[in-house]
């Protein structure tokens, strides 16, 4: 059977690889999330990881752009309720979104796939895709495959730096060869900016 | 073909000893054996038994005998109503009922054969019966050590030696020479076309595979039996799934040496439906392939039509060592359609340099286009062609001639003219011709230059060795 892994251990692997994570915090009550707040100021970013919803948008178990002290503890309050669930408080940030994610098949092995969109990757089907171990050159050739290239060169004002990505995915390619055990992976989305490569989730299904 | 044949054999004998002490694989053995018997031979001439016999017969440098269970010669053959009487045998072919076979495999092995090749069908293609049977077999064979190929498949070719397995016979279907593409196929269907294609386009075959079921020996093996064989440079692989783990290494090695192209068949099965990652739910199994097609330097064909295209210039075209082509025509139209495609492929139409248009001009008359393409116009004779074609290929990777038959001044003699200047330069040379007249078609590709029939599919194989040698050329740096 394969199941999820909680969020605080999914983001501690991929902190033990160097993978960037926005600032964030897991709290246990609302004081540490107002400490949170003190620290990185508004807008911020609320969120419950529960193993028994597996998708936070459609459970409402996320609230984007919180921009004071009121609606911080509005929306504490609501998730506090979720039984076994794991809180994590981030910064809000905006930029391109992408997402990176890993699959297992159980003949061929391990696959990595990077795609334009976010959440809408799904629905621009703008993605591509490689086998575990990927070098530079093939996270290279992963990104110019994808139909937004021309943001890794600037676009209308805008660009996302091809570099960080490159970075990021290679990061995930080695922690993926030394954790077999993991059976599904996504970090969605990974927001790009001109200076870095962040990622705002992640996701794990690993063997029990 | 003696020398082959002994040479064959010591090299057998040394594998044999490799096998005592261990050895696991026995692959090599089904395509050097030189001790063949056909289990299952008939005396009706359009059975499958009876083709077998007869193509061995006719064909194969080294012994071979027949199983039945009457005693009357068979093409002037005496044969055996056991296993147990033949002596020395090496490989088997099995052609007998489904449900006989693992009675005839049992006694292959009892004799001490170890490679055994079942031709028949009626097993897990048919359903849970057949799987049963599939399960005995694969018993058998643990037991006696055997190695199977197959069952449910035409068996193996190797026109070397004139060891032919399949039930093809060579009144109907044109078999290839021996040459230095190897066919790997899980239909014997696609393989039997394949070889006819082949046979037609004159590409020489090392070896023939049809792996049918795979209930023992599988695509991997082969994959990787073909990656070391050394009469083969190019791999041509049909196949709609793989069975082995070690299938991804397996491939990326073998493509680090050799060409191979492939035909998926299944594209369209779904991925694991229950995915509930967007990861798994985008990479279904066909991405997934594709995805080490790219990665790995494996060229993938569409269709049959675009197999065969890629094949005929790997097999006989070296690889470009740029992405310059020159396009040298004697139809506008087709170049500008050349043009358009080179473009959208990443080749590369520079324009020819001064000293080459210098030199043309002198020779040439005043008509002609010194540009890419290079338009020798309609008027063009064999001559103009070679004397163009040698200027242009000191400073082009690649060479697509246009030419149009249809018109009075072109001849056949313009074969042996390009065939000239292609033998010793060393660059990959392709015809666009078109036209109701085969024969000249044919000419050029006995002489190694494939010709196609539309600008499309000679621009798409050239971009296919172009792509290759940036794959080869790049192969393990890291940019």
């Amino acid at each position: 059977m394969q199941k999820p892994i909680a969020a605080s251990k999914a983001v501690k692997l991929l902190s033990s690889y160097g993978i960037n994570f926005v600032p964030h915090k897991f709290c246990k009550n609302f004081g540490e999330c107002k400490d949170f707040a003190k620290k990185h100021g508004y807008p911020l970013v609320l969120k419950a990881y529960s193993p028994r919803f597996l998708h936070k948008t459609e459970a409402k178990l996320l609230f984007v752009g919180i921009s004071n002290q009121r609606e911080l503890a509005k929306a504490y309050k609501k998730l506090a309720k979720i039984k076994d669930a794991e809180i994590m408080i981030q910064k809000f940030i905006s930029g391109f979104e992408f997402m990176v994610g890993v699959k297992r098949d159980y003949l061929l092995g391990h696959f990595l796939l990077v795609g334009s969109g976010g959440i809408y990757t799904e629905l621009f089907k703008d993605f591509a895709l490689r086998r575990i171990p990927i070098n530079a050159k093939d996270a290279k050739e992963m990104l110019v495959e994808l139909k937004v290239r021309k943001l890794f060169k600037g676009f209308r004002g805008k660009k996302c730096n091809m570099q960080a990505m490159i970075d990021l995915m290679l990061k995930l390619s080695k922690l993926v060869l030394k954790n077999e055990w993991i059976a599904e992976l996504d970090l969605n989305p990974v927001v790009v900016d001109e200076k870095s490569a962040q990622v705002v989730d992640v996701r794990i299904l690993g063997d029990d | 073909m003696n020398e082959i044949f002994s040479k064959g054999r010591e090299r057998y004998l040394l594998k044999n000893k490799e096998v005592e002490k261990g050895c696991p694989s026995m692959i090599e053995r089904f395509f050097e054996a030189r001790n063949v018997v056909v289990i299952g031979v008939s005396h009706n001439p359009k059975k499958v038994g009876h083709v077998i016999f007869r193509n061995l017969v006719r064909k194969f440098v080294g012994r071979v005998c027949g199983v039945n269970q009457g005693t009357k010669p068979i093409l002037g053959r005496k044969l055996y109503t056991s296993i147990a009487d033949a002596k020395n045998v090496e490989l088997a072919v099995v052609a007998v009922k489904a449900e006989k076979v693992p009675k005839v495999v049992e006694g292959c092995g009892k004799v001490g054969i170890k490679n055994v090749i079942v031709i028949s069908g009626g097993f897990s293609e048919l359903g849970e019966e057949g799987k049963k049977l599939e399960q005995e077999l694969l018993k058998i064979c643990k037991k006696h050590g055997i190695r199977l190929l197959g069952p449910n498949t035409l068996g193996i070719y190797v026109p070397k030696y004139g060891l032919d397995t399949t039930f093809l016979s060579d009144e109907k279907i044109c078999k290839p020479r021996h040459g230095k593409v190897a066919i790997l196929t899980q239909s014997g269907a696609i393989g039997c076309l394949l070889l006819d294609m082949l046979g037609k386009a004159n590409v020489g075959v090392s070896k023939f595979i049809s792996y049918g079921n795979a209930i023992d020996v599988n695509a991997t093996e082969l994959l990787e039996f073909l990656g070391k064989d050394k009469d083969t440079g190019v791999i041509v692989w049909f196949f709609e799934g793989v069975k082995s783990r070690r299938f991804a290494e397996v491939l990326q090695e073998v493509s680090k040496k050799k060409s191979i192209i492939v035909l998926k068949g299944g594209k369209t099965k779904e991925g694991s439906r229950a995915a509930s990652s967007h990861t798994a739910s985008m990479a279904g199994d066909y991405e997934l392939f594709r995805a080490m097609f790219k990665q790995y330097g494996v060229l993938e064909a569409e269709n049959l039509e675009e197999l065969l295209d890629y094949v005929k210039a790997f097999a006989t075209q070296p690889l470009p060592t740029g992405r310059k082509v020159c396009i040298l025509t004697d139809a506008g139209g087709f170049g500008v359609l050349a043009s358009d495609v080179c473009q959208k492929l990443g080749l590369e139409l520079k324009l020819p340099s001064k000293r080459l248009i210098e030199k043309l001009s002198k020779v040439m008359p005043r008509h002609i286009v010194l540009s890419n393409p290079l338009d020798v116009t309609g008027d063009a004779d064999a001559e103009r062609y070679e004397t163009c074609l040698k200027e242009v290929v000191k400073e082009y990777d690649a060479i697509l001639l246009i030419m149009l038959f249809q018109l009075p001044m072109l001849g056949y003699e313009v074969v042996e003219r390009v065939a000239r200047v292609w033998r010793k330069v060393k660059k990959p040379i392709v015809i666009c011709s078109h036209g109701s007249r085969q024969e000249v078609f044919q000419k050029f590709e006995a002489c190694g230059i494939p010709v196609y029939p539309s600008p499309e599919r000679a621009v798409k194989a050239l971009a296919a060795l172009y792509q290759r040698f940036e794959f080869v050329s790049s192969k393990g740096k890291i940019c």
